[in-house]
């Protein structure tokens, strides 16, 4: 079955890594926290292989590249896994929607229900604060690629909030989504 | 400029462009209603995603028990070292990320992976025996020190080398290739680290119609390709500069490819086209008229 090469026998180098926030690059990425959390262990594995570039930003964001590779890789070998560890909205719950005082189930959806590649990117530069240079590394996406899977993001972002936006999101903060939000998904 | 695409103003929102490109789409905002239109559109999209991720990256969270300890002498609070050996913690982890191993399998089994796994190491060793004992490979360009290979003396007659592997056909539009003339001066500023147009050829009756960015030795190239109705493209490639000044127009060639190469203000460009040395010359001049005055 899937195993994103963790060594059980591996040690993490004395190198300090930002946990947490690798384990929530792995949510963002995975949107599925059992999927998040052997990627994870994935990423602390290759951490005690790999040798230390640099600062601690540039491990950081190297593990991050790497933890990608494995995502995508781990999808390339097995299509279905997101059909059997699906996207899990509460990992979102707490996003807040601008004009609500906490976060909705809809918009929650709508996060888990973005591309992931998408929604790394979105992290990443909004999150994690990284220039374009590095979140194009991290995804190994050119500049052009990255901007317009940015643009994508964005459009589809306005298109919730035009249609499914505050409003709803006020009024029905448990409902079901309709089906034609469930397909709703950028492009 | 009125063109101007929502990738390029979410860079500008994002703070990812060079201050004079910034200013100039500022400017522009101020004046066309549209573009103001356009960027307050993603300003709102901007500040939901920044309050979104923001808020997810604020949130505790609970890592998974690895036995990951927290370092109390990190000064970052948020760091953690990972002080005790990442155990075999079956418990935490899930059975579909398990990989497969033959844990309480049948000895038997075992005895078999032995013997294959031993007789593998023994034929490797006798595959080195029966080898010529080979010079070790040379270090790959990656893997050198910078100063070994950035900026070789002979950048430009590498390149002209390196642009005789484009044949025509491939200077041709591809549905792939930037094409956004506001993308294109984007990457160029990026890759020359300050405010750069392309070349314009119009004049000469020539478009610019691509832009593509390589790697060369550890560094980003832009290469702009100009096309013409009745002329053979034109092909200009821009780098960071070296540390050696300003260098006026020599000339390159390689077999049928003749190229120009100047350096101006801490950029490298080469011009090539299957043109003549002096055509080259002119359309250079020309580029180097267009470039930045000096502060």
């Amino acid at each position: 079955m899937a195993s994103f090469g963790h060594n059980s026998a591996s040690q993490i180098s004395t190198s300090q890594l930002s946990l947490p926030k690798l384990y929530k690059f792995a949510l963002v990425l995975t949107a599925n926290e059992q999927l998040a959390r052997g990627l994870l262990r994935g990423a602390a594995g290759l951490a005690s292989r790999s040798q230390k570039r640099g600062t601690n930003r540039d491990d950081h964001l190297d593990i991050m590249h790497k933890m990608y590779g494995m995502w995508m890789s781990k999808l390339a070998e097995d299509a279905g896994l997101q059909q059997k560890y699906p996207p899990e909205p509460r990992l979102f719950a707490n996003a807040p929607v601008k004009g609500v005082a906490q976060g909705n189930a809809h918009f929650a959806k709508f996060i888990a229900n973005l591309p992931p590649q998408q929604r790394a990117v979105l992290y990443l530069i909004y999150g994690e604060r990284t220039s374009y240079d590095e979140a194009a590394e991290i995804v190994s996406l050119n500049m052009l690629a990255l901007m317009k899977l940015l643009a994508r993001g964005h459009a589809a972002l306005a298109h919730w909030l035009d249609h499914r936006g505050i409003q709803q999101a006020g009024q029905d903060r448990d409902g079901e989504l309709s089906p034609a939000l469930s397909t709703e998904r950028a492009a | 400029m009125t063109q101007i695409s929502d990738e390029f103003l979410l860079a500008y929102l994002d703070g990812q462009l060079e201050s004079a490109q910034a200013a100039g789409v500022g400017q522009l905002a101020k004046a066309n209603v549209e573009i103001s239109r356009r960027l307050q559109r993603l300003k709102q999209t901007q500040a939901q995603l920044m309050e979104t991720f923001g808020a997810f990256i604020r949130d505790e969270v609970r890592l998974p028990d690895f036995g990951f300890a927290q370092d109390e002498s990190a000064n970052d609070a948020s760091s953690l070292r990972a002080s005790a050996s990442l155990r075999s913690d079956a418990r935490s982890e899930p059975n579909h990320l398990r990989a497969p191993g033959p844990s309480g399998s049948n000895p038997r089994q075992w005895l078999f992976v032995a013997a294959v796994f031993l007789g593998g190491l023994m034929g490797g060793y006798g595959a080195t025996l029966l080898a010529a004992p080979g010079e070790a490979a040379p270090a790959k360009i990656m893997d050198r020190p910078r100063e070994a290979v950035a900026s070789p003396a002979d950048w430009a007659s590498d390149i002209t080398r390196f642009h005789a592997f484009f044949p025509r056909e491939t200077l041709t539009p591809h549905p792939d290739a930037i094409t956004n003339p506001e993308l294109i001066r984007f990457q160029l500023t990026k890759v020359a680290a300050k405010a750069l147009s392309p070349a314009d050829f119009s004049r000469q009756g020539y478009t610019l119609f691509r832009g593509q960015v390589f790697n060369y030795n550890q560094e980003r190239m832009m290469q702009l390709t100009f096309s013409s109705k009745t002329e053979p493209p034109v092909t200009l490639y821009v780098l960071p500069g070296t540390a050696g000044g300003d260098r006026p127009v020599s000339v390159q060639s390689l077999g049928s490819n003749k190229a120009v190469s100047w350096v101006s203000d801490k950029v490298r460009f080469l011009l090539t086209s299957d043109k003549s040395e002096e055509d080259l010359k002119i359309l250079a001049m020309i580029a180097q008229s267009q470039m930045p005055r000096k502060n």
